[in-house]
């Protein structure tokens, strides 16, 4: 090279065009650096691009589980500053609200006065005294759970009510803040004689009223209905026999009162109209009462007593036909000194609960655990949670006001809640259940992803039922008796058949072939049947051939020489299944099964989803059991000949086992191709979370819940959450899947690498 | 048998029954289990039988369903008189013997019911009326009855008993139409100027403008010629129109554009990924365990469930990058841009299921690159990227095609992560319009393939919608068999190719 340079540089012409490539002038030197520099910059690209491009693809997993994450986070309180002339105590408070942006509130006090509070501005917004109070004096308070009317005992035998009104003000279409008053105020006057009231309970949905009191010996409840524009009011009372009453409540519906009694006995009664009826007594434990409550919606009523034991109580029927009594199903962390309010959220099943000692915690009743330690404060007194569930508000002994920022997003569901049987209220025992809406708001969502996982696993079960002896039997005639030409247009119908979509294949199996089965269920098990027969017919007619004639068959026709015999069964089962149904099964096959096995028939059934969703996965199977099973090698068949063994002998004792670990990546990727397919169930499963193996029923997979739910989902919330969990499920099911066969295919490879 | 050992080049192909094994043992062992063979061929013929069903099927259906039907005038026993096409027959459910069939009458809006089922022994006489007409409306399709007459601002201009009146009406509804066209009339009998009367079959005389009616076809007195151009007519509808009556007519022409963009945007991100991906792992990153394990992760990732890719791009793109864009760029607007689903979304989502494809095959392809060329290449002097781009790459290119042109075929079946990430079963405003920025990738679209769930599982006259159905799955079906197809023979190719091209 340098030769050349001095060479050129001596004879003096210009360069020729070989020597501005290759030779040492300073413009080829130029150009070298510049494609040395080009090349560094095109690596460190490609480094960089594609370390990008797989960490990205590593962040799908990353992303999908990122989601799922706050599901598991306990939740959390904060305390939220209380402006300085808020703090000032009014006296013991026996009820208190706020709205539901947590502006303004209102407490009662026992100098029977209702205290507006106006959080944002920091000062009291006014003070409504009870009208007809005159010289009673009030000794217990309570309010409605859901709505914003409180009730104040007094000493004379009467119970006085006010309502609470909330109003937002807007300016520009946007609300800038929250006005509140005293709406209204009623008297009634519960025990004729004058006596103490001193506990009371109320329920109101705004219009309607029930209060209930209770002094010694006495229980009164007044009922005030809206009929139109008439406004009819009932009284009831009872001596309880004398018992000391210590707690009350009225549902939020107001069909249920409970009393809780000194002696640690719960009565329920059930209210209807002027009619207050005892119908049973519970005893939870041998301490007095303190505290009761129901929770959202009415179905689970909470008790706390003296000794600081939670519990909560369902109706709960033994037997299918008896009535449903109270029974203790929900136990909860003890609190350590007498519990002194239970607050229902309006949100969710999750209460507030306050003891003597000045512990707060919040509590869930399905999931029975605690969503968060709120705080300890000097003593306990009245609280409530906001409106919204993000806070609570709490006084103490001495009416000091607390107030805390709760966020506890997923109170709902807990990691026993997916996957333990939960008695979710309406049950009468502990069940896997699946159902995230409800036709009411005070619905329990119920978040078990058992049903999920059991309904995907059921559809690959069947799915591979189907799929893998027709696919590794076909494998194993492609790689090992048919014909190349054969194989040459066997291979790729098949993978036009893994190129069919799947929401094609869905369609028809839902809309298609669905009611064919439906119709033709008997003429669709005499297949099973009759098809093994069609092949026997085959083999007995081919024995009787001729050598010659059997030799000719032999070499790669077997398939038209079996075509027609298997055409025949078909026909002969579709033929044949009106009589045998009627022979065998009383004229309905369904019928029948129902009446002989007590299996419920779904159009939608494991059948349908079996053959759909094993179309989906035969080809992967087919494809990577062939393959393995062309790789063993030739040398090994070719011994087996020699030793006298048959093709079958050979492929079946020789060819199977060599390739068993390709057959079981086969199986492998069928199974993580099933598991994750969404648009065959989402179409033809019926999509019912039920736990039951029969085929005669549907399932709902993971998938299909996903994409028809994820969509409704408000974003951030339980179900989507849940749903991305299950996702991630999903995932683990199909990396596992995935990675089994990749590493089992690879041992494979090596294996038959020497040979 | 030794002879063949030893000749044996081909390890695959060779298929291993060959005349003189069976010739030469004859006897018992080479008939044991032969009755396998037939079993193991049965299961091969019954997953042909699987794949060509589903072809058969799906062509019947989807084809059938333009051509059309003669309607046949069913009088029965009391007298009632049905006009309509035939459509299917069953036994009668809960009774012993007996058929029934059913037809559509069509008329949904005079009528109780679209479809009609009729006892076969209630059946006095079927007639097949030359006057009958189907009437293709834009609403309330299709129409089944006579012509009576026809109106211009209440003059009668056309009689059915006018001589050659099918051309004179088939004049005005032209006429007609070109009003529509021209924006001038709406199709409302109130406001139209030319309106048909007709005639149902129980007497009922109804009036539709002229201006809404699609097509009117007179099957009972048309020849083969004559329904084929209807056939014609229909099939460009079914291709090139919008939907009409809920999707449950007309045609899914922003399903096509929908899905053709989708794929387009797909395979504009997959390629450049993809690629530079396969570039990276096999040509720069140094050859290790951990290589290998990326290699695996990567094959993994072709088998995660695609429903699961829907919920990274609806938890990363739409929630996390869309929400960024619409905060940072959009803030004024009132609602979300990008921050809900869209058709970039959508493409993105789609991509990141499909690149594992491209990088697999992209990977393959250069790995096959001859080892002399590459060698060649640099001994030539040139640097590393010179020698990717001059040589790898251009051999390697056919492979890599192979490998964008399966992942297209991928993404365009697939439906599941569309759901999630923005697909719509009637989008509210077109993908392409003549404002900037002209094509809008923010917005819902459409899809074949969700256009098959919802119109199977969603419609509320699914009876009606099942011939549209079955015409929309096979046109996805032709597609992506089309494209795969495509990608098989090119793959074909270029193995002969590169084999014939080495020295």
């Amino acid at each position: 090279m340098v030769m050349l340079a001095e060479e050129t540089a001596s004879s003096g012409p210009a360069p020729s065009k070989i020597d501005e490539y290759f030779g040492d002038t300073p413009r080829a030197r130029k150009r070298i650096r510049r494609l040395r520099i080009l090349d560094r910059i095109v690596a460190s690209l490609i480094t960089t691009g594609g370390i990008g491009i797989i960490l990205a693809v590593f962040g799908i997993f990353f992303f999908v589980g990122i989601e799922a994450v706050p599901l598991l986070l306990p939740g959390d309180a904060e305390p939220r500053p209380v402006a300085e002339a808020l703090k000032r105590p009014a006296g013991r408070a026996l009820a208190v609200g706020e709205d539901e942006y947590r502006e303004t509130g209102w407490v009662l006090t026992e100098s029977g006065v209702v205290r507006l509070l106006d959080f944002e501005g920091g000062a009291v917004a006014g003070e409504q005294a009870l009208e007809e109070l005159g010289d009673a004096r009030v000794l217990a308070g309570a309010r409605a759970a859901a709505s914003d009317v409180a009730a104040a005992a007094t000493d004379d035998g009467r119970v006085l009510v006010a309502g609470v009104a909330y109003k937002s003000i807007f300016e520009d279409g946007q609300r800038v803040r929250q006005e509140i008053r005293v709406d209204w105020q009623l008297a009634f006057t519960l025990r004729e004689d004058g006596g103490r009231l001193e506990h009371v309970a109320v329920s109101s949905d705004g219009e309607n009223l029930v209060v209930a009191a209770a002094g010694p010996g006495f229980l009164g409840v007044a009922q005030r209905k809206v009929e139109g524009r008439r406004v009819r009011q009932e009284e009831a009372t009872d001596s309880l026999e004398g018992a000391t009453v210590t707690a009350l409540a009225i549902d939020e519906l107001a069909e249920t009162m409970v009393v809780g009694l000194a002696n640690g006995e719960v009565l329920r009664y059930e209210l209807d109209r002027a009619d207050a009826e005892l119908v049973e007594r519970v005893r939870p434990g041998d301490v007095p009462i303190t505290a009761l409550a129901f929770a959202f919606g009415g179905r689970t009523l909470l008790v706390g007593d003296e000794a600081g034991a939670l519990s909560g109580w369902q109706g709960i029927r033994s037997t299918p036909d008896s009535k449903r009594t109270l029974s203790h199903v929900r136990h909860f962390d003890p609190m350590s000194a007498p519990v002194t309010a239970l607050a229902p959220s309006r949100r969710n099943k999750a209460f507030l609960a306050v003891d003597r000692s000045g512990d707060v915690r919040v509590e869930h009743t399905t999931t029975e655990r605690t969503v968060v330690s709120v705080d300890t404060i000097p003593s306990g007194g009245a609280a409530t949670l906001a409106p919204r569930f993000d806070g609570a508000t709490v006084f103490d002994g001495e009416g000091n006001l607390h107030r805390y920022d709760v966020s506890a997003h997923h109170a709902d569901s807990s990691v026993a809640a997916l996957f333990l049987p939960m008695l979710y209220e309406g049950y009468d025992q502990p069940e896997f259940v699946w159902q995230t809406s409800g036709g009411t708001d005070d619905n329990e969502p119920k978040y078990s992803l058992v049903p999920l996982v059991f309904g995907s696993l059921k559809g690959v079960l069947y799915a591979m039922l189907f799929s893998t002896p027709l696919a590794i039997l076909a494998a194993m005639f492609t790689s090992q008796f048919a014909s190349r030409r054969m194989r040459g247009f066997v291979k790729p119908t098949i993978e036009l058949m893994g190129a069919l979509p799947s929401v094609v294949v869905g369609f028809l199996a839902g809309l298609w072939l669905s009611p064919i089965i439906d119709k033709h269920l008997q003429a669709f098990f005499n297949l099973i049947v009759f098809l093994p027969l069609g092949l026997g017919a085959t083999v007995i007619v081919f024995r009787l051939l001729s050598n010659k004639a059997r030799q000719r068959i032999a070499l790669g026709r077997e398939l038209s020489f079996s075509l027609p015999f298997l055409a025949a069964a078909c026909l002969g089962a579709t033929f044949a299944a009106p009589s045998m149904e009627g022979f065998l099964f009383d004229g309905d096959l369904r019928a029948w099964l129902v009446q002989e096995w007590n299996v419920a028939y779904d159009r939608q059934n494991c059948f349908v989803v079996g053959i759909a969703l094993g179309l989906a996965v035969m080809p992967i199977i087919f494809t990577v059991a062939e393959d393995a099973m062309s790789n063993v090698p030739q040398a090994l068949r070719a011994a087996s000949s020699a030793l006298g063994a048959s093709r079958w002998q050979t492929a079946w004792r020789l060819v199977l086992p060599a390739a068993s670990p390709g057959i079981f990546a086969a199986l492998m990727l069928g199974f993580g191709r099933a598991i994750g397919e969404t648009m065959i169930v989402v179409m033809a499963t019926g999509n019912t979370p039920i736990l039951d193996i029969s085929p005669f029923n549907g399932m709902r997979t993971i998938s299909a819940a996903i994409a028809t739910e994820i969509p409704e989902a408000p974003v951030g919330g339980t179900l989507y959450r849940v749903l991305f969990l299950s996702g991630c499920l999903l995932f683990a099911f199909a990396f596992f899947a995935n990675t089994a066969a990749e590493v089992v295919g690879e041992r494979l490879r090596r294996r038959y690498a020497k040979w | 048998m030794v002879n063949r050992v030893e000749s044996g080049d081909g390890r695959r192909d060779d298929p291993p029954s060959k005349p003189e094994s069976l010739r030469s043992t004859e006897g018992k062992s080479v008939r044991k289990g032969e009755p396998w063979v037939f079993a193991t061929g049965g299961t091969l013929i019954l997953m042909i039988t699987l794949v060509f069903g589903v072809i058969v099927l799906l062509l019947l259906n989807g084809l059938g369903f333009f051509w059309p039907s003669d309607l046949q005038q069913v009088e029965q026993k009391d007298g009632t008189i049905s006009l309509g096409i035939e459509w299917g027959e069953e036994e009668i459910p809960g009774a012993d013997g007996g058929t029934r069939t059913q037809y559509r009458v069509g008329n949904p809006k005079e009528f109780p019911a679209d479809f009609v089922w009729i006892d076969d022994d209630q059946v006095a006489s079927i007639t097949r009326p030359d006057d009958a007409l189907l009437v293709e409306t834009l609403t309330w399709s299709p129409r089944i009855g006579r012509f009576a007459e026809a109106r211009r601002d209440g003059e009668v201009v056309l009689r059915s008993t006018d001589a050659d009146w099918f051309d004179r009406y088939d004049e005005l509804v032209e006429e007609a139409e070109e009003e529509r066209i021209h924006g001038k009339l709406a199709p409302d009998v109130d406001e139209a100027s030319l309106i048909g009367h007709y005639l149902l079959s129980d007497g009922q005389e109804i009036e539709i403008p002229l201006a809404a009616v699609v097509r009117t076809v007179r099957p009972n007195s048309m020849g083969t010629l004559a329904k084929a151009g209807v056939y014609v007519s229909r099939v460009w509808e079914f291709l090139a129109a919008q939907p009409r009556e809920s999707n449950t007519a007309g045609g899914v022409f922003p399903a096509i554009l929908g899905t053709v963009l989708m794929v387009l945007i797909m395979t504009l991100a997959v390629v450049p990924l993809g690629v530079v991906g396969a570039l990276y792992l096999n040509e720069y990153a140094k050859q290790g365990p951990l290589v290998r394990l990326v290699r695996l992760a990567v094959s993994n990732l072709a088998g995660v469930p695609s429903i699961v890719f829907g919920m990274f791009g609806l938890a990363f793109f739409i929630h996390i990058v869309g929400s960024g864009i619409d905060s940072v760029f959009f803030a004024d607007e009132p609602g979300a841009v990008f921050g809900t689903g869209g058709l970039l979304w959508a493409s993105l989502t789609l991509a990141l299921l499909t690149v594992p494809v491209v990088i697999i095959s992209t990977e393959e392809a250069l790995r096959a690159t001859p080892r002399a060329q590459r060698e060649g290449a640099l001994a030539l002097g040139a640097t590393k990227w010179q020698s990717i781009r001059t040589v790898i790459l251009p051999a390697s290119l056919p492979g890599i095609l192979t490998g964008v042109i399966l992942a297209i075929a991928r993404g365009a079946g697939e439906v599941a992560p569309l759901m999630l990430t923005g697909v719509m079963k009637l989008a509210p405003s077109p993908l392409i319009d003549g404002t900037a920025p002209y094509l809008h990738a923010d917005r819902k679209f459409m899809h074949l393939g969700f256009h098959i769930y919802d119109l199977a599982f969603q419609s509320p006259n699914i009876e009606a919608s099942k011939p549209i159905v079955y015409a929309t799955a096979l046109l996805l079906l032709v597609l992506v068999v089309a494209l795969n197809l495509t990608a098989i023979l090119f793959r074909n190719h270029v193995r002969r190719r590169l084999m014939g091209g080495v020295f």
